[in-house]
């Protein structure tokens, strides 16, 4: 798409290894690490402040359905394939698509359909040709874990919805005397997951930190334990607005339902003592919200037959 | 000559967008008269790696 409008150049932030390889083959020179406005970008350019990319900038991201590696959800593909010549040709080439084009641990390799077992004899027919679960496996530097035979009770047991009871010899894992790429590789992966994970709890802590210093200790007492949630004003949002409405219950409890009316914004502020400036609005809205409440529980003193129509 | 750059708008002020795959537009520019146009990316939403091209 690109390539036939006549592009020489391409400016961007990161690339893949397939954009990369597309664009290079197509001889466009790619540029990554751009930032900034486009306008601000071109004139860089013209001035020749831009080297280009020798490689991509992201690693292989992997598309095999919405749960793929490109979501950072799975760890590793299980090639699974049968014994006809042409589908082991296909597997082969997924094989090593995973190892050489996009890194991708191979789990493991399952052949199915692989043979068939006369009732009676229990001899061993392979009604696809002969079995390539082995071969396989060693090409893709990964355990066979099973090779599934053509068997009416599994098909039964799949047809509703059982097939975890399934019970043969196929369902055994192998033992493994060697740790296979797969396993080094998923290792790889959960550590840098890991990783990720522990950066991205003390990020939220530092920002959690940040945004609680400019507020008192009674608020952020009030924000993160809401006192009567549920039972008079329902409070979400942000922390703040939880802080005043949780403190304009605590206010509210054991007041006559009149005296309820009289609490103002100023007392749920000198309660929390004080809000920053852009948050003082959550105490009057608070204090609104208590108003509301009475009157509406008021309302239905007056008149108790609406309750009926009370909408939750 | 002409320059393509992933963008998050389809105009010469929006911001270069740093996905190349999954940006919003692509904007092409030609440098010498600063004219452009813009494309709309349609692999914006989509998972995983785009296709490649068949092999010729």
């Amino acid at each position: 798409m690109i390539a036939n409008k006549g592009v020489e150049v391409v400016l961007t932030g990161n690339t893949g290894p397939n954009a990369f390889q597309t664009l290079s083959a197509a001889g466009i020179q790619v540029i990554s690490g751009v930032t900034g406005r486009i306008r601000d970008a071109i004139e860089a350019y013209k001035r020749g402040q831009f080297q280009a990319s020798p490689q991509p900038t992201v690693n292989a991201h992997f598309g095999i359905g919405g749960m793929g590696m490109g979501r950072g959800m799975g760890i590793g593909v299980v090639i699974v394939f049968s014994p006809q010549e042409l589908a082991a040709m296909v597997a082969r080439k997924a094989v090593k698509m995973a190892q050489e084009a996009m890194h991708i641990p191979i789990l493991g390799v399952v052949e199915n359909m692989s043979y068939f077992l006369l009732p009676d004899t229990g001899k061993r027919i392979e009604l696809f040709g002969r079995s390539k679960g082995e071969e396989m496996a060693k090409a893709a530097e990964a355990p066979l874990l099973a090779q599934i035979p053509i068997d009416p009770e599994l098909a039964r047991l799949c047809d509703e919805g059982d097939i975890e009871h399934y019970d043969s010899e196929v369902t055994a894992l192998p033992k493994l005397s060697y740790r296979p790429y797969w396993l080094r590789r998923s290792e790889e992966v959960c550590k840098w997951r890991n990783q990720m994970a522990w950066e991205f709890d003390k990020l939220e802590e530092e920002i959690m930190a940040d945004m609680w210093s400019a507020y008192t200790k009674a608020a952020i007492d009030h924000a993160m334990n809401p006192r009567n949630v549920g039972s008079m004003a329902d409070t979400d949002g942000f922390g703040t607005s939880i802080a005043a409405g949780s403190m304009v219950t605590e206010l509210a409890r054991g007041k006559a339902v009149i005296e309820g009316l009289r609490i103002t914004q100023q007392d749920v502020l000198d309660a929390l003592g004080g809000l920053p400036e852009e948050s003082v609005h959550c105490a009057l809205l608070a204090a609104s919200t208590l108003k509301e409440a009475i009157r509406d529980y008021m309302a239905f003193e007056k008149e108790p037959w609406k309750r009926a129509y009370q909408r939750h | 000559m002409r320059i393509v750059i992933s963008a998050t708008g389809p105009s010469l002020d929006a911001e270069v967008d740093p996905r190349f795959g999954r940006c919003q537009y692509f904007v092409i520019v030609d440098p010498q008269t600063m004219g452009f146009e813009s494309l709309e990316n349609a692999h914006v939403v989509a998972s995983g790696a785009l296709e490649l091209p068949p092999p010729r």
